[in-house]
C-alpha cells in the first residue's frame, strides 16, 4: 500500500521542475514542454485524490480527462502560434520577441 | 530482512525515472532529445496511473500525451529552428539551479506533510473504465460537450493560424 503522500510529493517535484523550466528556458517550445510537465503533475494529484478520498471517488478522474483534453487544445494552439511567430520573426527565443512589450 | 511491498518498489522506480526524465527535458542540450525524454516522462506517468488503478486515465495518457502531444511538439521543433543559445553552464550556476528547484519543492511539500490524509486506497469493484464512462455521461454530460466544443474550436484555430497566407 503506497501512502497518498508519496504521490503528492512526486507531483510536487515534477511541478517544481516544470515551474523552473517556465521561468528560465528561452526556447518557447521548451517552455511549452515545461507547462505540459506542470499539467501532468496537477493531473497526478487529481487522480491520486480521486482514488484515496472516501467519497464520490470517480469525479477526480473525470476532471483529469477534461484537463487532458484542455492540455491537448492548449498544445495545439501554442505550437501553431510558435510556428507563426517563427515565420514572422525568424526565431522563437522568448527573449528576442519584443512585439508585445510596451 | 525487512519485507518491502512490491508496489512500493515499482512506485520508487517510476518516481525516479520520471524525475530523471523531467530534469533531462529541461537540461538536454538538443531540444529534440528533450522531446524524446518528454515522451519517456509521459509513458512513466501512465505507469503511475496504473499503480493508482486508474487504467482508463493511463490509456488516455499514453494516447493523448505520449502520442499526440509529443508528435505535435516534434513537428513544432522541426518547423522552427532547433539551435538555441545555451545558457551559463558553470558549476556555480548548476548548483544555484538545483538549489532553486529543491527549495521550491520543499516549499510545496511542507504543507503536504503537515496535513493528515486518508491512508487507505478505496477498493473499487468493477471496471474503472465503466465507472468513468458512467460518470462522464450522467453527471458531467454538459462539461463533456463543452470540452468537445473547446477542443474543436482550438483545433480549427490552430489550423487557421498555421496555414500559409495566400497572396491575393
Amino acid at each position: 500500500m503506497i501512502p497518498l503522500v508519496y504521490y503528492l510529493v512526486l507531483a510536487s517535484v515534477l511541478f517544481a521542475i516544470g515551474a523552473y523550466g517556465v521561468l528560465t528556458k528561452r526556447n518557447a517550445v521548451r517552455v511549452l514542454m515545461a507547462i505540459e510537465i506542470m499539467m501532468n503533475a496537477a493531473i497526478i494529484n487529481l487522480v491520486a485524490f480521486s482514488v484515496y478520498m472516501p467519497y464520490n471517488n470517480i469525479s477526480g478522474q473525470v476532471f483529469a480527462l477534461f484537463a487532458i483534453a484542455i492540455a491537448a487544445a492548449e498544445a495545439a494552439i501554442g505550437l501553431a502560434i510558435f510556428i507563426v511567430i517563427f515565420r514572422v520573426h525568424g526565431t522563437i527565443d522568448i527573449n528576442e520577441i519584443r512585439r508585445l512589450r510596451g | 530482512m525487512k519485507e518491502v511491498a512490491a508496489d512500493l518498489i515499482v512506485f520508487f522506480i517510476l518516481a525516479l525515472v520520471s524525475i530523471f526524465a523531467a530534469v533531462m527535458v529541461m537540461e538536454a542540450e538538443d531540444i529534440f532529445h528533450a522531446a524524446l525524454f518528454l515522451a519517456l516522462l509521459f509513458t512513466v506517468i501512465s505507469g503511475v496511473y496504473i499503480l493508482l488503478l486508474a487504467e482508463f486515465i493511463a490509456a488516455i495518457q499514453l494516447l493523448v500525451y505520449g502520442g499526440a502531444i509529443v508528435v505535435l511538439i516534434l513537428f513544432a521543433i522541426v518547423l522552427t529552428n532547433r539551435a538555441g543559445k545555451v545558457g551559463d553552464q558553470s558549476l556555480k550556476n548548476l548548483l544555484m539551479r538545483t538549489a532553486a528547484i529543491i527549495g521550491f519543492t520543499a516549499l510545496l511539500v511542507q504543507p503536504i506533510l503537515k496535513t493528515p490524509w486518508p491512508q487507505r486506497m478505496i477498493e473499487t469493484t468493477g471496471l474503472n473504465t465503466y465507472a468513468v464512462g458512467y460518470s462522464l455521461f450522467t453527471d458531467y454530460v454538459i462539461p463533456f460537450e463543452v470540452v468537445s466544443l473547446a477542443l474543436l474550436s482550438a483545433l480549427i484555430g490552430a489550423v487557421y493560424l498555421s496555414k500559409r497566407e495566400v497572396e491575393a
